[in-house]
């Protein structure tokens, strides 16, 4: 047996491990209690269609009226990003495992490693430098462009792993029986597609929910549902980030309604990436 | 390697590098653009800009109208930043020994699900929520007490005016970096050899030796952890804006609202384009924010590889 005192000291370590340990997971569990019981009363008091096809009312309204421009540019833009970042991603992180040994290789492996950490405030910035200013407005372009470059080393981070763990086996196979490089890329893209949907899946989680690069970018027009592509537009987290610092109480409620929209939007892809693509197993 | 020989693989080479190096463009478009929008204001302010604390946005340009020291916004990262870093890591530790030593495989996979789904929470809930709750929850039974009880130490010499203060967005950044530092310090502590833990069990080890011999294992890891937690925290934006309190203010008392970098620049950018050298004030703002979230990030790589069994 210990002494007292060593035993005394282990308890009291387990103790606290186990303490701290249901502590720190207590905030999301709280967030998403809480979220709900703000969000959700206020989308059935506006009532369902009303809140998620009218536009915001003026604050001085009776009713707060709705969400729709923040959930379509949302959807537009997330769906326009995914269409630039997951084509980039995935042939750059080909290029990563097809030639391992380049020198680019190394050197976009180490920068994607990189863009993954910037601030995405930054990447706001620089396409309000490359976009904005010299169109002279905002666009869900511009936003479309700033999320594409959020997604982009996750897609890139998801689908080389993804690609990586095809058994090496099946390639020589494929080039033994006489298949050209761009039939053996394809075919492995194939066989890896579950990790590639996944990595894509996981960038999009991602972009759905970001404020920071859509604050120099989108233009959060609220007075319009989806104007066009060069047009400004809305998304739910800036509108979200916007109304709570108002003071009023049409669109604090608002925000507190887009809030829950975006927490059930968020858990369902989660789950949705989860479900979708298990383990992948050769 | 195969080499790019015939025509097909130079097609093949060309159409996979192409994108590729678009990925090094986007770096470096990032660094470029910092550096060549903060010019401007440090040819007119110089290194001031990071040394001085005045914040005076005004239509006649600096040095002799206008003033746009960033030392304040440094400062409120660093201090949230911190406060966020040493709160993360007591949880992440205490994270990953529970899960890897204490919990049953069912409890433990139920933690692994909520920690993923903490890490990709979009950040204007965590905001929304702090702004709401957890800031008016900390500024009742945390903040206040503390200045009343302790008002002498001079973290806690303030008294806490609104839920939104240095000390909230700490908190709250604290439980955001949570999930990612977990991941880094886990996937260490899974690779000590199980050899080794067999050995300290035999030796008649108590769990918390036992443990505290299996952390001085993955040192190197747990400096990772601390290193990418803090560049994660000090490029965090919308949560931070929400619950920092946003006013220019510098001090060692964490109960007053401040700026952060990311706060100030969300804040003030929109605005900046009305004053002259307002803008590249703030680009210089997120030059030092990229430069600090660069290294700081590759130090915590470099230092991972350093875990080896």
């Amino acid at each position: 047996m210990p002494q007292l005192s060593r035993m005394i000291k282990d308890y009291l370590f387990t103790a606290a491990v186990v303490v701290i340990a249901f502590i720190a997971i207590l905030p999301i569990l709280h967030i998403i209690v809480y979220v709900s019981s703000r969000g959700l009363p206020v989308v059935l008091e506006i009532g369902i269609v009303e809140f998620f096809t009218s536009m915001p009312a003026a604050v001085i309204a009776e009713k707060p009226g709705g969400i729709a421009p923040a959930l379509v540019g949302t959807l537009f833009m997330t769906a326009l990003a995914t269409v630039i970042a997951a084509p980039i991603a995935t042939l750059a992180a080909i290029f990563s495992v097809e030639f391992p040994s380049h020198p680019l290789a190394r050197l976009v492996r180490v920068t994607s490693r990189s863009l993954l950490e910037v601030a995405t405030i930054l990447i706001g910035m620089l396409v309000f430098v490359l976009l904005v200013l010299p169109t002279g407005r905002f666009s869900a372009l511009a936003g479309s462009v700033a999320l594409a470059i959020v997604m982009i080393p996750y897609v890139y981070t998801y689908v080389e792993l993804a690609l990586m763990s095809v058994p090496r086996t099946y390639i020589e196979a494929a080039y033994a029986m006489g298949m050209k490089r761009a039939q053996v890329i394809i075919l492995t893209l194939r066989i890896a597609r579950r990790g590639v949907a996944r990595g894509i899946g996981i960038a999009v989680t991602k972009a759905m929910g970001e404020t920071a690069p859509l604050l120099f970018t989108a233009g959060a027009a609220r007075n319009v549902i989806f104007a066009g592509p060069l047009e400004p537009i809305d998304a739910l987290p800036l509108m979200i980030f916007h109304f709570i610092q108002t003071p009023f109480d049409n669109w604090r409620t608002l925000a507190w309604g887009g809030a829950f929209v975006l927490l059930v939007l968020y858990i369902a892809l989660f789950i949705l990436v989860r479900i979708s693509v298990k383990e992948v197993r050769y | 390697m195969r080499l790019a020989r015939t025509r097909h693989d130079i097609i093949v080479f060309y159409s996979l590098a192409l994108p590729a190096s678009l990925i090094v463009l986007l770096l470096l478009a990032l660094l470029l653009s910092q550096l060549g929008l903060s010019i401007p204001v440090f040819l007119v302010q110089g290194v001031s800009t990071y040394t001085t604390t005045t914040w005076r946005p005004m239509y006649e340009p600096p040095p002799h109208g206008a003033w746009y020291g960033l030392l304040p916004a440094i400062w409120g990262t660093i201090t949230s930043t911190i406060i966020a870093v040493i709160l993360a890591l007591l949880a992440t530790i205490s994270l990953v020994v529970f899960m890897e030593e204490l919990a049953p495989s069912r409890v433990r996979a139920a933690f692994s699900t909520i920690i993923d789904l903490m890490a990709g929470l979009p950040t204007v809930i965590y905001g929304l929520w702090g702004l709401a709750f957890l800031g008016p929850l900390l500024q009742d039974y945390v903040m206040n007490p503390l200045h009343s009880h302790l008002p002498f130490i001079p973290l806690f010499s303030c008294k806490p005016l609104s839920g939104a203060t240095v000390f909230t967005a700490g908190v709250l950044l604290a439980i955001m970096i949570t999930p990612f530092m977990v991941v880094v310090v886990q996937e260490s502590y899974r690779s000590i050899p199980v050899t080794y833990k067999e050995a300290a069990w035999s030796l008649g080890m108590t769990r918390y030796e036992y443990v505290k011999l299996n952390l001085s294992m993955i040192t190197p890891a747990i400096i990772s952890a601390i290193l990418l937690g803090f560049g994660r925290a000090s490029s965090e934006t919308a949560a931070v804006t929400l619950v920092v309190g946003n006013a220019v203010n510098i001090g060692f008392c964490v109960f007053a609202p401040a700026y952060t970098i990311s706060s100030l620049i969300a804040n003030q950018f929109t605005e900046a384009q009305d004053f002259p050298y307002m803008l590249n004030a703030l680009f210089a703002g997120g030059l030092i924010l990229l430069v600090i979230g660069l290294i700081v990030n590759t130090l915590g790589i470099l230092m991972l590889r350093r875990v080896r069994f």
